[in-house]
């Protein structure tokens, strides 16, 4: 059974007088513990990709189903659910809220989905553990480095036990160094705890550290190689 | 997502803005401590007028002769109506179950002369029980009597402006004051009342016997008088002991039933209701004022918000991306809108306590901030918070989160 469905995605854009397709008749199928790389050049329609499977936007037409659901049809607050449960996100510039220390960064998901203070914390705590973080529990993130944000990122990302991690070209904003640890943490993931895992990313050497890459030219998928 | 959380995540955000959020509650403070000023200064004013009323004697009626309209054509209607008979006061005493004492009384103004000096005041002509019905106690001297009454003697008891205009350090007893070239022994003298709440010094007149009064001073043969001052059982049957009062006299005076009053009955309660009346109004005038600041300190805060929303576009993205429902969104925004309202409610009613309390030391009041100016208060700011903070919060609840996430 697939976990996710993307089946005949259009998106379409209004700039002024004209519509333009920013993803044009998309299909694909990702199983449940892939690692998939999301590649094209910029303006190839993957970052609206990544938008639509995050939930965060609605596909103009076509349909997308999460374990059999489809999300083209929820409401706002049916999709804001499906982004708490079932998608874990990271992205290029970490996104962490300036205000929170590490462990309610990465609480925070989880007290969205109704646990208590208490769980939320314990779970966050046993995450940033995961992430070898523990030390910087209590730091806000202007105290932490870019890696160490991202991981406080992944950490958040996982609260709620998702579906999938849907990573934004996650070491986008790190030198290559810090990138191949945060990589390294994401194939750990996927192959100790069959994390299922797409990474949206422009970068060859990223990319092929997947298992499988999906390419994307003016908003239609080129090739669908499994390395 | 709790309210407790909630509550943290806007109070940490107010606390990053420290100097904004300060300016933005400026309005609302402003705007509570008039409120809770004005409650608290009209409560003292309310309440000093209330224990003037209260010294003219808490069941005290008055009948004076002469229609509403002759009076107020009259000012006070002393020598022109005296239309009230010695029968009508003795069918109110036997008639009327609710009446404890009744004195008749003839009132005019008159200069008094002692040892060269004189002094313009009232000459009230009332009878032996005058003290009893008024509550009024002597200072010194003594009050006079039946006897007096009965033999229209000419004694006389004084106010304190009397006292103080006519004899200065002079102990007054037994010493011959002449009114109308009629010497008067006076007996007593009466303690301080101060002013009416029509702002007439009670202190300053000199009491007689009214038979004197109608005899010597005034050579009024039929026996009438113009007013007749009543002591009601009960002073919670006020308005029954009126009612009964006017049914004996239209009786007495023969009225048909198309004749309007030709006498006009006050009661302690119409004085109070005159003044509330007064304080009323400037209370409505101050309490608009407070709420025009009020509203323009909710703009304040509406404006504040949506730029506090518009800045916060990508915190907003993020917390939709992670989760947060419209509602939550909704709720954060609004419950930041409540919670400066409130900080400005509470700050403002520490000041306006303060200001209140300044108040009261300058005038010498006695001010009391009710509880219930502060409830007041604090709900209107709660209802503030939610009408301005509702606009900007649904805006935020609104944004599209991808529109949200790359905001740049």
């Amino acid at each position: 059974m697939a976990l996710l469905q993307a089946i005949n995605l259009v998106k379409t854009y209004c700039m002024g007088q004209t519509k333009v397709k920013a993803l044009n008749d998309v299909s694909f199928s990702i199983d449940k513990g892939e690692f998939v790389a999301i590649t094209g050049t910029s303006g190839s329609g993957k970052s609206t990709l990544m938008h639509l499977l995050g939930c965060l936007d609605i596909p103009t037409s076509g349909q997308y189903l999460i374990e059999d659901k489809n999300v083209a049809k929820m409401t706002k607050n049916e999709l804001a659910r499906i982004r708490n449960q079932k998608i874990g996100f990271v992205f290029q510039k970490f996104h962490l809220l300036p205000d929170l220390t590490a462990t309610d960064n990465v609480a925070l998901p989880g007290l969205y989905a109704g646990d208590t203070e208490k769980d939320a914390r314990q779970k966050a705590n046993s995450l940033l553990e995961l992430v070898g973080l523990q030390e910087r529990a209590d730091h806000f993130p202007y105290q932490l480095s870019g890696g160490q944000q991202q991981r406080v990122a992944i950490a958040r990302s996982l609260i709620n036990n998702p579906a999938i991690i849907l990573a934004d070209e996650p070491t986008g904003n790190l030198d290559s160094n810090t990138g191949n640890t945060i990589l390294e943490l994401f194939k750990t993931l996927n192959t100790k705890n069959q994390m299922t895992i797409i990474i949206v990313t422009h970068e060859h050497e990223i990319a092929h550290q997947t298992k499988r890459i999906l390419e994307l030219v003016d908003g239609k998928i080129k090739s669908d190689k499994t390395i | 997502m709790n309210s407790y959380r909630l509550l943290l995540t806007s109070l940490r955000s107010l606390k990053k803005h420290k100097l904004r959020s300060l300016l933005t509650t400026l309005g609302i403070i402003v705007g509570i401590v008039s409120i809770i000023a004005v409650m608290s200064i009209g409560h003292g004013a309310k309440y000093k007028i209330k224990q003037k009323i209260e010294s003219i004697g808490t069941n005290f009626i008055i009948v004076l002769a002469g229609t509403p309209k002759k009076l107020i054509n009259n000012k006070g209607g002393g020598g022109a109506n005296l239309t009230l008979k010695k029968t009508d006061l003795q069918a109110i005493l036997e008639e009327c179950d609710e009446i404890a004492e009744a004195s008749p009384g003839i009132i005019k103004t008159g200069k008094a002369i002692y040892e060269g000096k004189n002094w313009q005041c009232m000459i009230s002509g009332v009878g032996a029980n005058y003290t009893k019905i008024r509550q009024w106690d002597l200072t010194q001297g003594s009050y006079f009597t039946d006897q007096d009454e009965k033999g229209s003697k000419k004694v006389a008891v004084i106010g304190q402006t009397v006292l103080k205009e006519l004899f200065g350090n002079t102990d007054p007893i037994g010493k011959t004051i002449r009114i109308k070239k009629i010497p008067f022994k006076v007996l007593g003298v009466l303690s301080e009342r101060g002013k009416t709440p029509d702002g007439r010094d009670e202190d300053d007149a000199i009491f007689i016997p009214y038979t004197t009064a109608q005899k010597k001073l005034m050579g009024i043969q039929t026996g009438n008088f113009a007013a007749i001052i009543i002591s009601a059982k009960h002073k919670d049957r006020m308005d029954q002991a009126a009612i009964e009062i006017e049914a004996i006299l239209r009786q007495q005076h023969k009225l048909k039933h198309s004749d309007e009053n030709d006498f006009t009955i006050f009661t302690q309660d119409d004085i109070s209701k005159a003044s509330d009346a007064a304080t009323q109004v400037l209370n409505i005038l101050l309490f608009i004022i407070a709420s025009i600041s009020l509203i323009v300190g909710g703009i304040g805060i509406m404006n504040i918000m949506l730029v506090t929303v518009a800045e916060r576009t990508k915190e907003i993205g993020i917390r939709m991306a992670l989760g947060a429902t419209t509602q939550t969104i909704l709720l954060q925004f609004m419950l930041e809108a409540v919670v400066i309202c409130l900080l400005g409610g509470i700050a403002g009613v520490i000041l306006g306590v303060l200001v209140a309390q300044a108040v009261s030391l300058a005038l010498g009041w006695p001010i009391s901030v009710s509880a219930n100016s502060i409830v007041i208060s604090l709900s209107a700011c709660v209802l503030i918070g939610l009408f301005f903070g509702f606009y900007p919060a649904r805006k935020a609840a609104a944004l599209n989160p991808v529109d949200a996430l790359v905001d740049k």
